[in-house]
């Protein structure tokens, strides 16, 4: 069923004569509203708070005193490294891929594995006591 | 969709209406700004307070807020998951335990600050 929707076009320019699939027919009566802009804008809310979580977390960067710390900033790297790429993904996904904002679920995996990275390495620094 | 997130059989789903798709989407991403507030929160608790007359107040305080959030970051995961295959197979979908389980969280965190700021800074 799915064979017959080329990627990027569901849900776009429903007048194009090649799309035949009753899939195709049932997105035709889709109305996406504002819902892409607002999803948009909540993946810019959730860099806004990845990037204050990543400066509370690396205000230690110039006092790293021990195995354990660097250890604890290899995982906040890490964890934000996972977060741009996966929001880079999904950015591509919405752009390029798939327009109804499936971003995939390896998109969402790598976002929640970033974050639990930035929980991991939030877990050292604060068994190691604070300077 | 072009990465099917349960690994099933492509021919039981259908598309479902997008506005849902996206409404799933946002969802996860509001849990994970929740995760990562309760992360920030607990490290700030380890970092900036001052030290409390209980011995590792500070940890006590904020490695539960940490562990909070990596229990939100994964479970976020699994429920955008299980709202995607049911709103794919046309099925109710599935409750979380979640809010309840953030609730008594916070619930019990408070507690903890009250009985720190009681027993006061060292």
């Amino acid at each position: 069923m799915g064979a017959d929707i080329p990627p990027g076009s569901a849900g776009r320019d429903p007048g194009s004569p090649d799309r035949v699939s009753d899939r195709v027919e049932v997105a035709e009566t889709w109305d996406e509203g504002l819902a892409p802009q607002r999803t948009q804008m909540a993946w810019g809310r959730t860099g806004l708070a990845v990037a204050a979580t990543l400066a509370v977390l690396s205000r230690r960067v110039w006092a790293v005193g021990g195995g354990l710390e660097v250890a604890a900033l290899v995982l906040v790297a890490a964890g934000g490294l996972m977060w741009v790429f996966g929001m880079r993904m999904s950015r591509d996904l919405h752009l390029h891929m798939d327009p109804h904002g499936l971003v995939g679920s390896r998109a969402f995996a790598l976002v929640s594995g970033g974050t639990l990275l930035l929980a991991a390495g939030a877990s050292v620094f604060s068994v190691v006591l604070p300077h | 969709m072009s990465d099917d997130p349960q690994g099933q059989d492509p021919a039981q789903d259908d598309e479902p209406d997008v506005r849902f798709t996206y409404a799933n989407e946002r969802t996860f991403l509001a849990w994970n700004r929740t995760a990562l507030a309760l992360i920030a929160t607990g490290v700030a608790a380890t970092q900036l307070l001052p030290e409390f007359h209980v011995a590792g107040g500070r940890q006590v305080l904020g490695i539960p807020l940490i562990a909070l959030g990596a229990l939100v970051s994964v479970t976020s995961f699994q429920q955008w998951r299980a709202n995607e295959k049911a709103m794919r197979r046309r099925q109710p979908l599935p409750r979380s335990p979640m809010a309840l389980v953030l609730s008594i969280g916070i619930g019990v965190v408070a507690v903890i600050a009250v009985v720190l700021v009681v027993r006061g800074p060292k």
